[in-house]
């Protein structure tokens, strides 16, 4: 396995806006002050600051999938000497990628989304990625209008079939709100107990209000440069020492990966290019930080990246691994359910603050690997973060 | 006039907020990015990803 995009790239800035004041203010009516540019523009502002260098370094952008690329360029101000368009795990692979070949030095990753002003429907007749995802609206005629609901009809079995209980699944809303309520940015910060989770309204069984993400305002930016350059620049960069990714396309507008395999197969491929890249395995790693559009995102990865055998994801979280203080704390700024829904680039964000030793109360101790996954619809992506 | 601004739109809301000014006008007041808001795609104006 090739190992030659290990240790090329480090992100050197991060920033976010203020996704906990914004949805106050958008809950008590307050209409949205920036649109999605406007919410990029200003993360990327923070990044850069967070860097330590000024915009004319940047020589390559990558911008996020809700918002044009061309546009966002032209506010930021950047000609890029390289650039594209690419979701959250896509953008750091790409930048690392374009580093190694040598197309850009320092590639700002910009995104930005106002979703919830801006009334982004996730289900109904015009519910949003059907683009780019068909099995996402061929079932729409059934009723299968949300991801929601293909999360529950695909979890449903996987309980029937491994037995994980309600009261397992809940571990994952619990561990994750008790995170954000020691991240003083996380949009929920009330802790909730497996009692809560039960007693909470199903929004598509089995899947509870607590199962779901959030719907919020937001924007975030990273700075990746080549590691040799990141290393002179600061201290602290965070090596991306692993990047892999496989994709099930086969019977995907059937639902077959999802309902017959849980995508599993997918992340063993990915496991395997991502450890081996890294020179690490599951037993490095300090924490995970895994895309949670919904709960069961976790159990899914935690079986699929070896953290536990296949089946066995209920009883390693119901013993407490994922939690802080645990084997593998899993999204420990309270990920898509309790900190911010910002579609996977809240979590590259985290692993960085992780790595660094920033994270205050909810601090891994002596976080040395950080692994990100995600498995939407069947594209699996890793990444491993180091110092 | 109406060419300048949209040609530049500079120093107007995202442009200001990209220089690290704060917004001029709220919510959006440049030009290019209403006629992009009204022009964007749907697969980009919702993301894709859940």
């Amino acid at each position: 396995m090739s190992n030659q995009l290990s240790n090329v790239a480090a992100v050197v800035g991060i920033g976010h806006t203020d996704w906990r004041k914004d949805y106050a203010a958008h809950r008590a009516g307050e209409a949205g002050k920036l649109d999605s540019i406007g919410l990029a523009s200003l993360a990327f502002t923070r990044a850069l600051k967070d860097a330590g260098i000024s915009r004319d370094e940047v020589d390559g952008l990558i911008v996020g999938p809700t918002t044009p690329y061309e546009r966002m360029g032209e506010v930021l101000g950047i000609d890029a000497r390289w650039g594209g368009q690419a979701d959250a795990m896509l953008a750091v692979m790409q930048a690392t990628m374009a580093i190694h070949a040598g197309l850009a030095e320092v590639v700002a990753l910009v995104y930005g989304n106002n979703q919830r002003t801006g009334k982004t429907n996730y289900g109904g007749a015009n519910a949003a990625g059907g683009a780019s995802f068909l099995s996402y609206v061929y079932h729409a005629p059934w009723g299968f209008t949300s991801q929601g609901a293909l999360y529950a009809l695909m979890f449903q079995r996987y309980m029937e079939e491994t037995g994980l209980t309600s009261t397992q699944l809940g571990e994952v809303a619990v561990a994750q709100r008790l995170a954000a309520s020691l991240n003083p940015e996380a949009v929920m910060q009330k802790r909730i107990t497996v009692e809560d989770y039960l007693a909470s309204d199903f929004v598509c069984e089995p899947l509870h209000l607590f199962d779901y993400c959030l719907v919020n305002d937001g924007g975030v930016a990273l700075i990746i440069m080549s590691a040799e350059r990141a290393r002179k620049l600061r201290p602290d960069p965070v090596m991306i020492h692993g990047v892999g990714r496989y994709d099930l396309n086969r019977g995907a507008t059937s639902l077959e990966p999802r309902l017959t395999e849980y995508y599993l197969p997918a992340q063993q491929k990915v496991a395997a290019q991502v450890f081996d890249m890294a020179g690490v395995g599951p037993e490095d790693i300090s924490s995970a930080q895994i895309y949670d559009s919904f709960s069961c995102h976790i159990p899914l990865a935690l079986e699929g990246y070896g953290y536990c055998a296949p089946g066995e994801a209920g009883r390693f979280m119901q013993d407490g691994n994922i939690k802080l203080g645990g084997r593998l704390p899993v999204n420990t700024s309270g990920g898509h359910l309790s900190e911010s829904y910002m579609q996977g680039w809240g979590h590259q964000i985290e692993a960085v603050r992780q790595i660094r030793g920033t994270c205050g109360e909810r601090q891994v101790e002596n976080c040395r690997f950080v692994h990100y996954s995600s498995d939407v619809a069947g594209k699996a992506v890793s990444i491993i973060y180091g110092r | 006039m109406i060419f300048r601004r949209l040609t530049t739109g500079k120093r107007e809301s995202n442009h200001r907020i990209a220089d690290g000014l704060p917004p001029s006008h709220l919510p959006n007041s440049s030009v290019m990015d209403r006629i992009a808001a009204l022009f964007r795609p749907h697969s980009l104006e919702n993301g894709k990803t859940l």
